[in-house]
């Protein structure tokens, strides 16, 4: 704010932060689970923007992948079972200067969270949001969730799953004020990484669906897309993700996209012999409710004061009349 | 001419009372004859001597005469013009603006039309006339009061009947209710550049500084609060008194605050801030604080140095800016500190040896935009010769100053009080390259508020040099007419030089505002009755000269001849002055005058005013140059250029010629040769030989056959090339395509003393030879990207060792 010198002054004491710097507790996932990819991916991403940790902060609701917190070495808060979007949408509309990041799994975002869901995608703050979808309830031991598929035998489904999985970026892609859709699969490290840091530069809320493994209880259901990549359809868009040699190598099923356009957003979501993977829609414009609600006033003591004393007025008891009432 | 920003008011306008009296009709050329009486010579030598020396057979005529073209506007007060100016007083918030621009706002923004419209506007233009006499004896007043007093003066004059004085009240009603609140009128006068500076710049620092604020508010509160929160991790905030303190008055008697002290003391103490920070933010905070009616957050009364204060001496401008300077320079370090300490980055051993030395050279460019400049308001008859010195020094430098001087004697030479320097002051200043100046009359103040914006803009010092004219003490015009002139004359022509606007002249200089400025001087058409008293018109010239004729102190220098005086040496003096040096002799220069009698009558002029004439259209040409009306450096490089262009056209063309004689030379010897060769061909070959020319001296390429050899090599080449890249790597050694590793933790948890997280948190094969063959096959068959290639065995002994081999070759 004061000009370049200020700024230089800042600078030179500025610390540089490592990755170590961005691991909290030692993680207690099972090995091989996608969570881990996830936080690997994410820590980079921290390192790469140079996020104060101070100035950070993870939320999450319940779930394997509400520990996440946990394993940042950021502020973060391990909220209640499909709550993480309302303690996020607080977190920022009252300390705009934060950075927040919003770690839900399956069952927290399509199941109990669903209408905090909906209503953070119209409100659109900015905050990155990230689903861990491995289709199935790993906390809670194998019980299916909304995206579990079809005919899938879990600790609820004795007889198999009957519905068909809910698709949680067509729901996400139909609400108004929608501005930053992205799918991924944990397992390609590269793309998984240059999403999130898209997503982490998107100007309102960005919903990053990542498709997961959980090796305990799906061991073999992604087999399928790990043996055959040609199924992984990355979009290509010109100012879309980049891919690296190696990885472009690997997978090279291609689908032209714009994701500047809604209606082709929809149509690559709703995609069923394909997985469709990158950025499904982007849109810079959209307004987002923390810049519409920046507060005029400064929360000052005396104007938390006075707004407090108005409300105990109008209850208009004394300590002292109260014990006498009391008598 | 000034008729641009004047308009008379005869047509719409039924203002006050017309009368009869000077200005009012055209002038006349009387129809007189030739003075018989007097003898040619006689005359021509009179008028030369004049002309030559100054020297005068007859006393200086004592009645007013004044320049032909500035006649139809001797009534100043028939005329609506510029003034009088309505300009914003502290809580103000319109543009200060003509009364007359005003005036006609109201009236078309009223919303009526036809009848009443019209009965409004007459109105308006009654009541505007008024206000203009109430306003006479003052230069200034409050609008509101003023219109207030004319109002009841109006409806007290009135011999309307009662109806129509109904309707008059209730257009006066809503005239007034349009005028601006917390505004003042002024007439044009020596106060008016002070004035509008103080108006102008006040606008300009509130509305700079209003982002400002808010971030200095925030600066603050969020400073206290580190102060507040650390106050009450002290053990003195567990003390009775302290809590007794903060619940307010009502109910203290029914809490045992001692009891609550005993309890909190219990409970585990908070960490507080080092003594030292909490000094160094409460020192900052102190210093914020004092600055806050600076930016308009607390009484001005309070702030550390007099906002509202304009100074009048150069001496107290320097005191006060140095003043100014060191709060400033204390402030922005302060603000520096607190960001740093909001951010918890303040460390003593790196900071505090640069805030120990922090200046006024540190500040940012925004910072010194953030420092309130002093306003030095000087006038030319008050100041020094030895000022002259040190303003050049505050413009020179980078302060936060704006000077505004003000001029009222142009071109008086020894016959003036005031010295002339002040004048120049202004063109000398565009030399120094980073001050902005402005120059100007106060017959133009919109011109005036523009270029005032601007330098209140402008983050530097600025000099705005006004000529106000000084009333009627120098000049035979109003103080409005006088400006006017000076800027029609070219006396005081009208410039903007603004640093801010690029780093070269074109787009620092602007001549903007000064009429006519492509040519030397102005003309106009001055209408008149001739001698047949028959409409009619001529053009005539602006001039100088026009302008000293109004200046009392140059009476002596303007002989204003009788009627039948005349001889065929006078010409115009814009004939005059196109004359080369040589014809000028045996000539006499003249203007054309109107006088008190409105007619029309012949001025000689002097050497002394054809010198100052001379003078102003050179320093004129000089500025025109400035402002890129004319270059008189590119018209000579132009012409030289354009020499050298036509000598190199005249060589190129000879050249050409003898090429092309020389070429035509070559090609009939060619052809000779040619024709002469192929007679001798057929003659030496006879019938056998095709007829055709020489064989083509070049030598025939060596075709395709090295060619063909060299082609399979490199496609052999190629092939092996791309064999190796399709080729799958097959190596002994163990390895991980480290970048595809989606750090699922599969392989350190299995094995941590084989494998290990890189800097990317991505696997890698710490050291393959910590553990067995078999790990590695294990490893890479549970990594779900199937990255991992275990390579070869390196001990042969390991137990079943086939096994493994036959296991580990899909990864490899």
């Amino acid at each position: 704010m004061f000009g370049l010198k200020s700024e230089s002054v800042l600078k030179l004491d500025q610390e540089y932060h490592e990755l170590d710097e961005y691991q909290g507790k030692e993680s207690r996932w099972c090995p091989g689970c996608g969570d881990n990819a996830i936080l690997a991916a994410t820590q980079r991403l921290c390192r790469d923007e140079q996020l104060a940790p101070e100035k950070t902060v993870f939320v999450s609701g319940i779930g394997c992948a509400a520990r996440f917190p946990h394993y940042m070495g950021t502020y973060g808060f391990h909220g209640l079972h499909g709550r993480a979007l309302p303690v996020a949408q607080g977190v920022k509309i009252r300390r705009p200067d934060l950075n927040v990041f919003v770690n839900m799994g399956d069952g927290d975002c399509c199941s109990i969270g669903t209408a905090h869901w909906i209503h953070a995608i119209r409100t659109n703050m900015k905050m990155v949001v990230m689903l861990h979808d491995n289709n199935i309830y790993g906390l809670t031991k194998n019980q299916a969730s909304p995206t579990t598929p079809k005919g899938r035998i879990t600790a609820t489904t004795p007889y198999g799953n009957l519905l068909k999985p809910m698709n949680p970026l067509t729901v996400t892609l139909g609400v108004t004020n929608v501005s930053f859709v992205a799918q991924v699969v944990e397992w390609i490290p590269d793309l998984l990484y240059k999403v999130l840091r898209e997503a982490y530069n998107h100007k309102g809320l960005s919903f990053v669906r990542i498709l997961q493994r959980c090796p305990h209880f799906m061991p073999t259901h992604w087999d399928e897309l790990l043996s055959n990549p040609d199924n992984l359809a990355i979009m290509d868009s010109p100012d879309g993700v980049q891919l690296s040699d190696a990885t472009a190598k690997i997978y090279k099923t291609r689908i032209a996209h714009d994701n500047s356009d809604l209606n082709a957003a929809r149509q690559v979501a709703s995609l069923e012999d394909k997985v469709p993977l990158g950025i499904l829609y982007r849109n810079e414009s959209v307004p987002t409710y923390d810049e519409l609600r920046r507060p005029q006033r400064l929360p000052e003591p005396e104007l938390t004061e006075e707004i407090l004393n108005r409300s105990f007025d109008r209850f208009g008891i004394s300590p002292s009349t109260s014990s006498k009432a009391g008598d | 001419m000034a008729k641009e920003s004047v308009q008379t008011a005869s047509v719409d306008a039924p203002v006050a009372p017309v009368t009869a009296g000077p200005g009012t009709g055209l002038p006349r050329q009387p129809a007189v004859k030739p003075d018989e009486s007097l003898l040619p010579a006689k005359v021509l030598r009179a008028l030369l001597q004049f002309h030559l020396h100054g020297h005068r057979v007859t006393p200086a005529t004592t009645f007013r005469v004044w320049p032909a073209l500035l006649h139809p506007f001797r009534d100043l007060r028939s005329i609506r013009h510029e003034y009088p100016l309505l300009i914003p007083g502290p809580d103000g918030r319109d543009e200060a603006q003509p009364l007359t621009t005003r005036i006609d706002n109201i009236v078309n923004e009223s919303g009526l039309d036809g009848d009443p419209r019209e009965r409004l506007r007459r109105h308006a233009y009654q009541f505007e006339a008024a206000l203009k006499d109430a306003l006479a004896g003052d230069t200034i007043a409050e609008l509101q009061e003023l219109a207030a007093r004319v109002r009841e003066q109006m409806l007290a004059n009135s011999t309307m009947e009662e109806p129509r004085k109904v309707v008059l009240n209730s257009d006066l009603d809503l005239i007034i209710a349009s005028l601006p609140d917390h505004t003042y009128v002024a007439d044009c006068s020596s106060a008016i550049p002070s004035r509008l500076y103080k108006s102008v710049g006040r606008q300009y620092w509130s509305l700079h500084c209003e982002p400002f604020r808010i971030e200095l508010e925030k600066l603050v509160h969020r400073l206290a609060g580190i102060l507040r929160a650390d106050a009450e991790h002290k053990p003195e905030a567990r003390s009775a008194d302290h809590l007794r303190n903060v619940l307010g008055s009502s109910g203290r008697e029914d809490l045992d605050f001692d009891r609550m002290s005993e309890l909190l003391d219990r409970t585990p103490k908070a960490e507080t801030l080092p003594a030292e920070r909490n000094a160094r933010i409460a020192g900052v905070l102190e210093t914020l604080r004092k600055m806050l009616p600076v930016y308009g957050l607390a009484s001005t009364l309070d702030a550390p140095f007099d906002m509202q204060a304009h100074s009048t001496s150069v001496a107290d401008a320097v005191f006060q800016v140095n003043q100014r300077e060191a709060c400033m320079v204390s402030f922005f370090r302060a603000i520096r500190i607190a960001e740093l300490e909001l951010e918890n980055q303040y460390k003593s051993e790196i900071h505090d040896g640069f805030f120990n030395d922090f200046g006024y050279t540190h500040l940012s460019e925004e910072e010194r935009s953030l420092c309130p400049p002093v306003v030095l308001n000087l006038s030319q008859d008050e100041v020094e010769l030895s000022d002259a010195g040190e303003l050049m020094e505050l413009l020179d430098s980078n302060a936060a100053i704006k000077v505004v001087l003000q001029l009222n004697s142009l071109d008086a030479g020894e016959r003036s009080n005031s010295p002339a320097w002040p004048t120049r002051l202004a063109a000398s200043a565009t030399s120094l390259g980073s001050a902005f100046v402005f120059q100007g009359t106060s017959s133009n103040p919109d011109g005036l508020r523009k270029a005032f914006a601007a330098a209140a803009a402008y983050q530097g010092p600025a000099l705005l040099s006004v000529y106000t004219s000084n009333g009627e003490v120098n000049s035979t015009l109003p103080t409005y007419l006088d400006a006017a002139s000076a800027l029609e004359s070219r006396a005081l022509p009208t410039f903007v030089f603004n640093p801010s606007n690029g780093t070269d002249l074109a787009q620092r200089m602007s001549l903007e505002g000064n009429p006519r400025d492509d040519r030397t001087w102005v003309s106009d058409i001055f209408s008149f009755m001739n001698e047949s008293a028959e409409e009619s018109a001529t053009e005539l010239t602006y001039s100088h000269a026009d302008f000293l004729l109004a200046d009392v102190r140059w009476q002596e220098d303007f002989w204003v001849l009788d009627h039948g005086m005349s001889d065929e040496a006078m010409i115009p003096l814009d004939e005059f002055l196109a004359l080369e040096t040589e014809r000028r002799r045996n000539c006499v220069p003249y203007i054309i005058a109107v006088d008190d009698k409105d007619e029309i009558r012949k001025v000689v002029i002097n050497y002394r005013v054809l010198g100052q004439v001379d003078a102003v259209a050179n320093r004129w040409r000089g500025l025109q140059e400035a402002g890129g009306i004319k270059n008189s450096h590119a018209e000579s490089l132009m012409a030289a250029e354009q020499a050298k262009l036509e000598q190199q056209l005249q060589t190129r063309l000879a050249e050409l010629q003898a090429e092309t004689e020389s070429q035509l030379d070559t090609n009939l010897g060619d052809l000779t040769r040619e024709i002469v060769g192929r007679i001798a061909g057929q003659l030496i070959s006879g019938a056998s030989a095709p007829a055709g020319f020489a064989p083509s001296p070049t030598p025939a390429r060596p075709a395709a056959a090295p060619a063909t050899v060299d082609a399979p090599v490199e496609e052999v080449a190629e092939a092996v090339e791309e064999d190796e890249d399709d080729e799958p790597i097959s190596l002994d050694e163990p390895y991980i395509d480290t970048p595809l590793c989606t750090s699922c933790d599969d392989c350190t948890k299995m094995s941590a003393h084989i494998f290990a997280y890189d800097g990317e948190k991505q696997a890698y094969i710490k050291d393959a030879d910590a553990g067995s063959f078999q790990e590695l096959v294990l490893a890479a068959e549970k990594c779900p990207v199937a990255i991992i290639h275990p390579g070869k065995p390196k001990n042969p002994n390991e137990d079943n060792l086939d096994e493994w081999i036959a296991r580990a070759k899909p990864f490899n």
